[in-house]
């Protein structure tokens, strides 16, 4: 474990290294990132212009649940951006070099490459929610603390979806379209899953639990949410990160029985 | 035990290789939209009534347009080659035999637009039938004329600025993909995807038209719902026109320019 | 003590296959004709601590995947192969420590980093001690020549100094093993002999386990004592590599400088031609008539020089390859 750990920590600085060393590519994508996140808060601008609530939220509460929405989303390409660059590894046949070495084949192709550009988007992402947060909400430290266990389950939920993809791509090699379904699907949490109709929002709770993901935390925070739901949330999140690592284990013997 | 094993996963996988990835790509064409009309239907459900001026069942109508609009015009496959031949050499393969670049991707972009409108089509009924947009066809024969030529106008436009910003590879091929990523983010916030542009506060307003992208789906929309007509079509028509002939000057220019520096590396 | 055993190795796919064209994509998205690829087909050997061991065969024969079921990356269809005292596919990492796979043309390290780093994971990865890592970093750096190189970028070298540095890279963790897949194969004359020095070298001093797949004779020659042939996933061969000469070899060549014009019809009854560039002629003699024949031409013809020599290699295996001695 320590030794996984001291070798993400190798890959992450280097990722980062590499990147920091782009900077003309570093103002693009920053601009970029920002620019889309930006540009849906004039959706939201359009919502409560007409009407004065969004599925029963307050424009504040609307905000921070965006805002986490992002925060959470980041945080997800921030840690996970090497599953994007799967395939090539997978057709290039490289992925046997790593899958021989003594380490966790998932360190290098899940964790490998951390994104620098969503940290940064991150740390600004941070700072707003430092200033909105207090000058909107009232959070007490049971907020909090729900808030940060429910983030904790949300990367779990997010590290899994992310290893499912991993393993659809040991299985059927194509997946760069299957990363860009997912991330689509994220996208409908910009808004809280309450919003959505009721078969929707189960698909999304129990089926992909985008909706745990995302809205729950941001509930959390504003004290909307019972401590009974906040743990069995987490108990779906282990339980769901449990069933994508055996899904992984089982693609890889796959790889093992009929690549040539 | 790993024999049967074996069999099932090899034929499983055979199956799948590339008709997956096919099939993956029209989910997610298919997906993108109705992810928008969920989004929408969400927001309006609470309210039931109009928002920025638009009804439910118009707001549906649009999103349905978009997806219509946006399989004609945003289908290119040149862009995700042109850069990768420039970064790996394999342009000069192109450039020793008698035929022009542009006009080769432009010609296989044509093709793949053609399937991808073939598939489209059943896409679209399916959705039609499934979400029952009011969709009313334009009687007016001018105004079909005007939609067919406003949607030719835009896949060019598209074509050219697709072709533009893979050009970039010629001095920054590391940098393909940032360029991609921008235009990527600009066409889905700026070109209508998600909402009518008028939806937009003025100043945004002012400032998209001051690019092309509201080209490529708002306003063949607008005409085609004949919110647009007579002498402000004729109005877009000439934004096109001149917006078409600075993209194809700029990848033009651009090409030549970029073909000098072209090192062939990589071969 | 065997360090490593292969007991009736089998490893079987199932490919489809596509009619060309439209048409041929079309029907085959409805129905698909599955073919059986016999990979490996019953291969059976064992290869003692310290030996260099070449495999060759005609691309296809099986020789990457048979290496690939030793490494642990694939699983056999049939058959026992212990490595080290492990299984393969199960994958220890206790296992995966004591040995390394270096495929030709594919890397490892990372490519806008110096070598140092790659080194550096690789020692973490491998859980190298300091002080051995920096005694076998010398030690590579020195037998490959590549002191000033370390802290270079990767994708600023050469091709032959980028394959040295996958080498230390592969070799920082002194493996007892080393699984070389092709290592020969995109590199230019010089830089091939450089590797084979390297490979030979590095089995001298080291007393590494080797085993290497190639399809070029020149790998085989230079290196290996113990040559596996493999072909259509059967083992046709194993031995050394004298023995496959005497083995398959049934024909001599005598190589004749005339010192006056000869007509090559008249040279045809002593055997087969397979040289005819006046004034030098090479022929090929039945093993057994070489003497006499020799004598014969010495006798009728004018000679300036003549030679007996064995066959070429290349020669011998493409002939096993083709089926006419199979043994």
């Amino acid at each position: 474990m320590k030794k996984s750990l001291k070798i993400w920590w190798f890959y992450t600085a280097n990722s980062f290294q590499q990147m920091a060393a782009n900077r003309v590519a570093m103002v693009i994508f920053l601009f970029g990132k920002i620019f889309r996140i930006a540009m849906f808060f004039v959706f939201l601008n359009l919502v409560f212009f007409s009407a004065k609530s969004l599925g029963g939220y307050t424009p504040s509460q609307a905000i921070l649940f965006y805002l986490i929405f992002n925060l959470i989303d980041t945080t997800g390409q921030l840690l996970f951006r090497e599953v994007y660059r799967f395939r090539p590894l997978l057709v290039s046949g490289d992925l046997d070099l790593i899958l021989v070495k003594p380490i966790n084949p998932l360190v290098r192709v899940l964790l490998g490459g951390a994104d620098l550009f969503d940290l940064v988007v991150f740390a600004a992402l941070l700072v707003i929610l430092l200033i909105y947060i207090p000058s909107n909400f009232i959070v007490t430290w049971p907020f909090f603390f729900g808030f940060l266990i429910l983030f904790v389950g949300s990367l779990l939920i997010s590290a899994a979806l992310h290893i499912a993809i991993l393993s659809f791509g040991i299985l059927f090699i194509s997946i760069d379209h299957l990363v860009m379904i997912y991330r689509d699907l994220t996208a409908l949490m910009r808004i809280p899953a309450d919003v959505y109709s009721a078969p929707l929002r189960f698909l999304l709770t129990f089926i992909i639990p985008l909706a745990v993901m995302f809205t729950l935390p941001a509930k959390a925070l504003m004290g909307l949410i019972t401590w009974p739901n906040i743990m069995l949330s987490l108990i779906i999140s282990y339980f769901i990160f449990h069933i994508s690592l055996i899904f992984w284990r089982w693609s890889l013997r796959f790889y093992g029985s009929a690549s040539s | 035990m790993k024999k049967y094993l074996t069999v099932f996963h090899t034929s499983w996988q055979n199956e799948f290789t590339y008709r997956l990835n096919f099939i993956l790509w029209r989910v997610r064409n298919i997906l993108r939209i109705l992810l928008t009309y969920f989004l929408w239907n969400g927001v309006f459900l609470q309210n039931n009534n109009i928002i920025a001026g638009f009804t439910k069942p118009q707001m549906l109508t649009y999103v349905f347009l978009v997806l219509l609009v946006q399989s004609i015009v945003l289908s290119a496959p040149s862009g995700d080659s042109i850069g990768g031949e420039i970064g790996s050499g394999e342009l000069s393969n192109y450039l020793v035999k008698p035929v022009g670049y542009l006009r080769y991707w432009f010609t296989r972009d044509l093709s793949s637009k053609l399937l991808n409108i073939l598939f489209s089509a059943g896409e679209l009924s399916i959705l039609y039938l499934l979400l029952k947009p009011q969709v009313i066809l334009p009687s007016n024969l001018i105004t079909i004329l005007l939609f067919i030529l406003i949607l030719t106008l835009s896949s060019l436009i598209y074509f050219f600025l697709e072709v533009s910003t893979r050009f970039v590879a010629f001095w920054m091929p590391e940098f393909t993909w940032g360029f991609t990523f921008l235009t990527l983010v600009f066409i889905e916030t700026l070109s209508g995807m998600i909402f009518p542009l008028s939806l937009f506060p003025p100043f945004l307003l002012f400032m998209v038209h001051l690019t092309p992208f509201p080209y490529l789906i708002y306003y063949p929309i607008s005409v085609f719902v004949g919110t647009i007509s007579g002498i402000s079509a004729l109005a877009v028509v000439a934004a096109m026109l001149f917006w078409l002939v600075v993209l194809y000057k700029l990848s033009k220019f651009i090409w030549s320019r970029g073909i000098r520096v072209y090192a062939s590396e990589g071969r | 003590m065997p360090i490593i055993t292969v007991n009736h190795l089998k490893k079987h796919y199932q490919v489809h296959q596509k009619d060309p064209g439209l048409s041929g994509s079309i029907k085959s998205l409805f129905h698909r004709k599955y073919y059986d690829v016999k990979a490996v087909d019953g291969v059976s050997f064992s290869i003692e601590p310290g030996e260099l061991v070449g495999f060759i065969g005609p691309n296809g024969a099986g020789k990457t995947t048979t290496l690939k079921v030793l490494s642990g990356l694939l699983y056999p269809s049939s058959g026992d192969v212990s490595v080290l005292g492990y299984i393969p596919w199960e994958r220890k990492p206790a296992f995966q420590k004591q040995f390394s796979l270096v495929m030709g043309q594919k890397n490892q390290l990372w490519w806008d980093l110096p070598a140092m780093e790659s080194f550096l994971l690789n020692k973490e990865i491998y859980e190298v001690a300091d002080d051995q890592f920096k005694n076998t970093l010398d030690e590579l750096v020195d037998l490959l020549d590549v002191k000033d190189l370390l802290k270079v970028q990767v994708r600023k070298l050469s091709l032959g100094q980028r394959m040295k540095m996958e080498l230390i890279a592969a070799l920082i963790h002194s493996p007892k093993i080393l699984f070389l897949d092709e290592p020969t194969i995109g590199l230019d004359v010089v830089m091939q002999k450089k590797m084979r020095d390297f490979i030979k070298d590095y089995n001298r001093k080291f007393n590494a386990t080797i085993l290497l797949t190639s399809h070029y004779m020149d790998d085989v020659k230079e290196l290996c004592k113990r040559t596996i042939i493999i072909d259509k996933g059967k083992l046709l061969f194993d031995g050394a590599l004298s023995e496959i000469i005497k083995k398959y070899a049934d024909h001599k060549l005598l190589t004749i400088v005339f010192s006056n014009g000869v007509e090559q019809k008249d040279l045809e009854k002593y055997g087969v031609i397979k040289e005819f560039e006046s004034p030098k002629v090479v022929i090929s003699v039945k093993r057994e008539e070489a003497p006499k024949v020799a004598a014969k031409i010495l006798e009728k013809f004018p000679v300036e020089d003549l030679n007996i020599e064995e066959p070429q290699i290349e020669d011998i295996i493409r002939e096993v390859f083709t089926g006419k001695d199979v043994a």
